[in-house]
């Protein structure tokens, strides 16, 4: 046969990397679980299947090293050997291995990179358990003998249970390959490919490793866990050639049982399998679009968000000039339905360029295990919520801050377990990464139960940096002063235990977060816990902004800045050195009129009336504005030529009557007045 | 651009004719996108003095330079012969405002002549010829040195020259 490699490459190595990230994902859970045979057949599958297609690709030493990989767990899963955590470091270190062998494959190499160490350790593992198998090897053998069609082993009939109480099912599939057929081995791992296209095989006889070896006649029989029907597995297992006779059973005869057993094993029983079997549905469902594509799409529905609204307007003013005409009534309805539509439609596409965050969750429990190694600290990580989605270009950003947080934790957070012992709390700390879903956003949390925070030593060190006056200082509440770690260069340059070591890079972690129309805050209790809780739109092209009237000119202000508006009263606004100023929580904030910044045309002749308090990067500022229309969904528009260089705005949105708002960046808008000198802000 | 090849060197010209001030210029038809009415502009607070604002454009959002102002030849005055000449130059749209549309011209390459080192104030590097057509001067502009400039040297060259 001949392999177009250059053809293949790109998806050998997509395949591959997802087999890399399904080999850690069990690894970890076997490191935490040596018993947990799921994790076990789980990694021998995904070596198994890189094996084989890196062998096919002609990338031999990346295949004879996964082999001996797959050897060493092969022993592992028939007890051959025990799990213990050389073996696991082993693995760790091959999967680093394989992954760099993929690196350089992507490179346009060959993968040949130096494995003879890890070889060498994987063949002394083998050697030095032998004893072991010894002792176990005639067992072994009466084992094997007896193994007829019926009898399963452990992790067998766990995942037909398993299978039984989510309601898929499972069928036992025989057939034989013609007489003469040349390729049985290509032949019976066709048959086993396209299969996986439907469910999971879990079983094979003979034993995969002698189909390899083509250690068999002509018969074969499959084991698979499906959501198909009998005929779609039959239908499958036909179309491939030189394969006669297939009979296709459900496996029944001791399903009675196996649901007893299931539901006294209870029902949690490794959940991580059944996600496993999930996801094996979900990749044959699926194309790939270009991320481009979904871009234009997403513009196109902008498009129509904005004469949506348009078109409701014009509605209502038709309807007021005619009403009672039958007309305008069934256009009021067309309208309200089109506009339902629309919503709809943009709720679809939106979800399009959703991904979930165990896109970046997935590389964390990894980034854990080596972090808490490394400081020598227990580390219990518990995730939740990977399902949640997220816009793609937000997942694309946000897992230098996430990884930032992490360590931050782990490196400051949580103490070393002599300290955790004598402070009568675990040994083991615990760190916790979820996401949620919360009207239109999604939350994510790490929380660690660490020292916390102790406000006293951040009112010293604000001090000592002279960042905030000390008058205002002692006046801050707890909530405020952790506030100032997401000020640029609070804790930086010290050394970062001092205020429990938050601080470090907290203000890049900021911006990013404020870049994406998200935002950041943290709480904590010294001695018990510290949580940073990020909160991110849905989307990045459509957001909440408050619109309001400067003069004629009407701006629109993302709601994610804006703490509070109130009305202007004369009174609570006072002059300080020619500065305005008001009490926001008990912090003096700067006023600054929105129509001097913009310059706005006719500032002489309008009043403001109302003020809106906005975070920006290093403070809040309070800005006076002539009215307050309302909220609103808008649509961001990049600025044009020329105009995108202004400060101040991050776009344009286009309003229902069809004029243009510019929407206000407070960040860098701030940062234009200060440059300017047009006003002292703090 | 617009090389309808009659010989090898030379090629037909279409060109949208416009005036500014007493003046007439004129820009290849192949960058001009649509010409427009003047609508509603929004100003854009700190742009550069020659941008009027953005306008909405089928859902996209186009920045308007006033060309008067942007060749230092006073504001232009609205008046119902006001248009906007939208303009794609190098992947970017902008509106151009002028006095007025005259015609849409197609002349042979070979009647252009070069530029006169300055020529009503607008600097000659902007001009891509200069044509007689009927006893009228045209002058060709190149959209995209007008732009180039701001690019390279930004606003401050045009700031100091005010």
């Amino acid at each position: 046969m001949d392999i177009d490699v250059n053809e293949y490459r790109s998806v050998f190595l997509e395949e591959t990397r997802e087999l890399i990230d399904q080999f850690e994902k069990s690894l970890l859970e076997l490191e935490k679980d040596p018993n947990n045979s799921g994790a076990i057949q789980s990694l021998f599958r995904a070596a198994h299947t890189i094996k084989g297609s890196s062998a096919s690709l002609g990338f031999d030493s990346l295949a004879k090293f996964t082999h001996s990989l797959e050897s060493l767990m092969d022993m592992v899963r028939n007890s051959k050997i025990a799990l213990n955590q050389n073996i696991i470091n082993i693995l760790f270190k091959g999967l680093d291995y394989i992954q760099e062998a993929v690196d350089d494959i992507e490179e346009g190499h060959n993968g040949d990179i130096d494995y003879t160490d890890l070889i060498e350790m994987i063949e002394k593992a083998k050697t030095s358990s032998i004893e072991l198998s010894v002792s176990k090897t005639s067992s072994k053998v009466e084992k094997d003998i007896t193994r007829s069609l019926e009898e399963l082993n452990d992790i067998e009939t766990g995942i037909i249970n398993e299978a039984f109480i989510r309601g898929l099912n499972v069928f036992v599939i025989k057939f034989s390959l013609s007489q003469g057929c040349q390729m049985k081995y290509p032949r019976a791992y066709m048959v086993l490919k396209s299969l996986e296209q439907l469910g999971e095989i879990f079983k094979t006889v003979p034993s995969v490793t002698d189909i390899e070896q083509e250690k068999f006649d002509l018969d074969l029989v499959y084991y698979i866990v499906t959501k198909s029907s009998e005929e779609e597995v039959k239908n499958v297992v036909q179309s491939i050639a030189e394969v006669e006779m297939v009979e296709v059973m459900p496996y029944e005869s001791t399903r009675t049982e196996h649901i007893q057993k299931a539901v006294q094993g209870g029902i949690e029983k490794d959940e991580k399998s059944e996600i496993k079997v999930k996801a094996d549905f979900k990749k044959s469902q699926t194309i790939r679009i270009s991320v481009e594509r979904l871009d234009n799409l997403m513009n196109l529905v902008g498009e129509l968000v904005i004469d949506r609204t348009r078109l409701i307007k014009i509605s209502e003013d038709v309807e007021e000039a005619l009403s009672g005409s039958e007309s305008v009534t069934s256009l009021a309805e067309v309208t309200t339905h089109m506009g339902r539509t629309i919503n709809l439609l943009q709720d679809e596409i939106l979800r399009t360029r959703m991904l979930p965050v165990s896109h970046i969750f997935e590389r964390f429990p990894r980034l854990v295990r080596d972090l808490s190694h490394q400081l020598n600290k227990q580390i219990d990580f518990i995730v939740s919520g990977e399902e949640t989605e997220l816009d793609k270009s937000i997942i694309d950003e946000i897992g230098e801050p996430l990884v930032h947080l992490i360590r931050n934790s782990l490196d400051h957070g949580i103490e070393l377990p002599e300290e955790r012992k004598a402070k009568g709390k675990p040994e083991k700390g615990r760190l916790k990464l979820s996401a949620k879903q919360e009207e239109g956003y999604v939350v994510i949390q790490i929380e660690d139960d660490g020292r916390g925070l102790d406000p006293d030593k951040i009112r010293e060190k604000a001090k000592k940096r002279d960042i905030v006056s000390p008058n205002i200082l002692d006046q801050m509440d707890d909530q405020a002063l952790f506030e100032l770690l997401f000020l640029p260069g609070f804790s930086t340059a010290d050394k970062v235990s001092e205020v429990s070591g938050r601080g470090v890079g907290l203000d890049v972690v900021k911006s990013v977060v404020e870049r994406l129309n998200g935002s950041v805050s943290l709480s904590s209790k010294l001695g018990e816990y510290t949580r940073f809780t990020l909160k991110f739109p849905l989307t990045l092209a459509i957001i909440q902004a408050l619109l309001v009237k400067v003069g004629k000119e009407v701006y629109a202000l993302p709601l994610n800045v804006v703490l509070e508006t109130r009305f202007l009263e004369e009174e609570e606004v006072k002059s300080i050195q020619s500065q305005q100023v008001t009490l926001f929580r008990g912090e003096v904030l700067p006023v600054l009129r929105l129509a001097d910044i913009f310059e706005t045309p006719g500032k002489e002749n309008f009043q403001d009336n109302f003020l809106v308090v906005v975070s920006t990067s290093d403070k809040n500022v309070v800005l006076s504005v002539s009215d307050l229309i309302g909220n609103s969904e808008v649509v961001i528009k990049p600025l044009g030529y020329i105009v995108n260089r202004v400060k101040g705005f991050f776009g344009a949105t286009i309003l229902g009557d069809g004029r243009v708002a510019l929407i206000v960046d407070t960040v860098s808008l701030m940062s234009a007045v200060k440059e300017k000198n047009f006003i002292k802000v703090g | 651009m617009g090389k309808d090849n009659l010989t090898s060197d030379v090629y037909e010209i279409q060109l949208v004719v416009f005036k500014l001030a007493n003046e007439f210029y004129g820009i290849e038809i192949s960058s001009v996108q649509e010409i427009i009415k003047i609508q509603d502009i929004t100003r854009v607070p700190k742009a550069p003095d020659f941008v009027e604002g953005v306008i909405n454009l089928r859902g996209k959002i186009v920045p308007i330079v006033d060309l008067r102002k942007r060749f230092e030849l006073g504001q232009t005055e609205r008046t119902k012969d006001t248009r906007v000449i939208v303009v794609e130059t190098s992947g970017n749209i902008v509106g151009f405002i002028v006095d007025l549309v005259t015609e849409i011209l197609r002349f042979s390459s070979d009647s252009l002549e070069p530029p006169p080192p300055i020529f009503s104030g607008i600097d000659a590097e902007y001009i891509k010829g200069v044509a007689k057509v009927d006893e009228r001067l045209i002058v060709l502009l190149d959209i995209n040195l007008i732009f180039k400039g701001e690019e390279e040297e930004g606003l401050k060259m045009l700031e100091a020259g005010k």
